[in-house]
């Protein structure tokens, strides 16, 4: 009970991030799960994939409704970004999880230093 | 994606953001059903924790919509890269 209620919690908390800033909740939920819920590395980012869908079929419907979607560019970039999760995600499940999981942790350090404001704008 | 359309693909960012939550839908449906059924042999995927996850997600993601305009960017940009920071360093060091 008290794990499942920390459960919504982070993902309220993921949401909110990626309400405000923008950037991807993936980036924040497999370190969460990982590290928090002491999830192994690849189940971590399989159940990622499967609790973002439901949140960007309902973003990109309410979109869709709103006349948001450049449909060709978005089915195109729909398609590589299928044939790359393919890939991706056939390569992730063949990785020991270590490695897996230091990878994942200098595209953490990547993503960290490109979110980082630069600039007198803000 | 969204960068990538702006300024690449000279696309505003409004139709950038819906066209790659479209994107998303593909990546996140292909790659969890491949980590569900595929090669490791057994489902590596908590549907139930994907679940509870995805309904604060939506939750919050409402929430964070309402509170975007309210918190200066730079003070959130710049504590979300240290915390991210901080746990690359600990996955990178302490998998």
């Amino acid at each position: 009970m008290i794990r499942d209620l920390l459960t919504v919690m982070a993902g309220l908390a993921v949401g909110a991030l990626s309400g405000v800033i923008g950037v991807g909740g993936g980036i924040f939920m497999v370190p969460i799960m990982v590290l928090g819920f002491r999830l192994p590395q690849q189940l971590a980012q399989g159940t990622s994939l499967a609790a973002i869908l439901p949140t960007s079929i309902a973003g990109g419907a309410s979109h869709a409704r709103q006349g948001n979607v450049l449909w060709h560019p978005a089915l195109q970039m729909a398609t590589g970004g299928a044939l790359g999760a393919l890939a991706g995600s056939v390569l992730a499940l063949h990785l020991p999880h270590q490695l897996l999981a230091r990878g994942f942790g200098l595209f953490l350090l990547v993503s960290a230093y490109r979110l980082w404001p630069r600039g007198q704008n803000g | 994606m969204v960068p990538l359309q702006v300024l690449w693909g000279r696309v505003a960012p409004l139709n950038a953001a819906a066209n790659s939550l479209i994107a998303v839908i593909s990546i996140s449906l292909v790659g969890g059903l491949l980590y569900y059924f595929g090669p490791a042999g057994r489902p590596e995927v908590d549907l139930r924790f994907a679940l509870l996850l995805g309904a604060g997600g939506i939750a919050g993601a409402l929430l964070g919509a309402r509170w975007a305009s309210r918190i200066p960017e730079r003070v959130l940009l710049s504590a979300v890269a240290l915390l991210l920071a901080g746990i690359g360093f600990r996955e990178l060091l302490a998998p």
